[in-house]
């Protein structure tokens, strides 16, 4: 007997790990609930399709759209300004976009986390330039400068020089924070007064906000989170390649029957 | 086949249950790494603050596959091999060696690699690197131990003679 205890012990330890593994990674998925991805390009009354969008916030503003207006295809990302992730995920989206030109549609929705201390007013600095138009402008530039933003480095290029590494890792004050997005607000030729002043506006604040009770509403506790076509998009298949597989599913009609888990709730509309 | 029987007579069960204990504190942590990496969460370091800047660079997967995931395997096959040592199988001391040799190599080009690659630290990579270094001293003074009894039942019939 004793001679096959220790096979017993490395066999039960095995399927404890095994077990414990698929229970975490259950208990961490975020929500996979299928939502209503569709937004309306021209403002009208939004009808909640699935009861998780009848609970998450239906009064959300009109998110930020780049690509097609009437694509088949919608990409919906909940991302924060301060998440290394989601800026790793910027190349991969515009690759995407640059690929598929007026075939896709991407969204951005806010969703900064609390852990993350200069979050909200990078969001916050996005939406200002957002009323001069140039949303999507601030949202690259913040994206592609994150390690420098957050120490308070005010210059633009590439995160991954050398020298920019050898920085201390301890974050810039929010002061420090709010002159580099002054300095990407005159880089982008907005109207800095406006843009210093809208930064702070409650029309933005509720913006942002509006976005992240939407984010909280739905259960989604991490950025980046995708939905495509109202699906969540899992972590792993966030790549160049799956996306594209994803795409072309959706466009050849094919994604809803291969990854739909309720296709009852998560028929999306058709595009007016 | 005769090495492959359960060895009695010079029993270290203290030592490599202690080895299993740690392996399995090593595998909990490496699962914990994977399964954060596939689902894609932030990870919140609590003592460093770099988690997220290590756990999403360049060096934190092999192809798609997580580094934790390797982890996972050595500290398994670490708990597996430190299990039979205990029950005394002689040829699962030498192979617990190897297999801590090879982790204690990675572990140190891992924190090479925080340390002056990406000028950041992990909380739990960190944790996996005390536990790696533990193993490594244990499977040592395993070994320093083996050779002292080995050098001892050589000598005993001199000593007689």
């Amino acid at each position: 007997m004793r001679r096959y205890l220790p096979f017993a012990i490395i066999g039960a330890v095995c399927l404890v790990a095994i077990g414990s593994g698929l229970m975490l990674f259950r208990l961490k998925q975020p929500p996979s609930a299928p939502i209503a991805p569709i937004v309306p390009v021209v403002p009208a009354p939004t009808v909640p399709t699935t009861q998780e969008e009848a609970q998450a916030e239906p009064d959300a503003k009109l998110p930020h759209i780049r690509g097609g207006a009437n694509a088949r295809v919608t990409i919906e990302e909940f991302g924060d300004f301060q998440c290394l992730q989601c800026a790793e995920l910027l190349p991969t989206l515009a690759k995407v976009e640059e690929d598929y030109g007026e075939r896709l549609r991407v969204v951005f929705r806010h969703k900064p986390l609390h852990k993350h201390e200069h979050a909200v007013i990078a969001a916050c600095a996005a939406e200002a330039a957002g009323l001069q138009g140039r949303f999507w402008e601030m949202h690259d530039l913040l994206f592609q400068n994150s390690a420098r933003w957050t120490k308070g480095i005010d210059t633009v290029g590439p995160d991954e020089h050398p020298s920019l590494r050898s920085q201390s890792n301890v974050l810039a004050l929010e002061a420090e924070v709010r002159d580099v997005f002054v300095s990407y607000a005159e880089r982008l030729k907005l109207d800095v007064e406006r843009f210093k002043k809208d930064m702070d506006s409650d029309e933005v604040k509720a913006r942002v906000e509006s976005d992240r009770a939407r984010a909280d509403a739905l259960g989604i506790d991490r950025t980046p989170t995708l939905y495509l076509n109202g699906r969540l998009v899992p972590a792993p298949r966030r790549t160049l390649d799956d996306l594209r597989a994803a795409i072309d599913a959706e466009l050849n009609g094919k994604g809803k029957e291969e990854t739909a888990p309720n296709t009852q709730t998560a028929t999306p509309e058709q595009p007016k | 086949m005769k090495n492959t029987q359960p060895a009695h007579d010079h029993p270290q069960l203290g030592l490599f249950s202690l080895a299993a204990l740690l392996s399995l504190g090593g595998l909990a942590d490496s699962i914990y790494l994977t399964v954060t990496h596939l689902t894609g969460e932030d990870v919140t370091c609590i003592a460093s603050s770099g988690c997220s800047e290590v756990l999403s660079s360049v060096y934190a997967s092999v192809g798609k596959i997580p580094l934790g995931a390797f982890g996972a395997l050595g500290y398994f096959v670490a708990f597996s091999l430190a299990t039979l040592a205990a029950f005394g199988y002689p040829r699962a001391r030498t192979f617990l060696t190897v297999v801590v040799a090879g982790m204690l190599a990675t572990t140190l080009w891992l924190l090479y690699v925080q340390a002056f690659v990406l000028h950041a630290f992990c909380d739990f990579c960190l944790l996996s690197a005390a536990l790696t270094l533990s193993l490594s001293v244990i499977v040592a003074v395993g070994c320093f131990r083996k050779r002292r009894h080995r050098t001892a039942t050589e000598q005993a019939p001199l000593v007689e003679s």
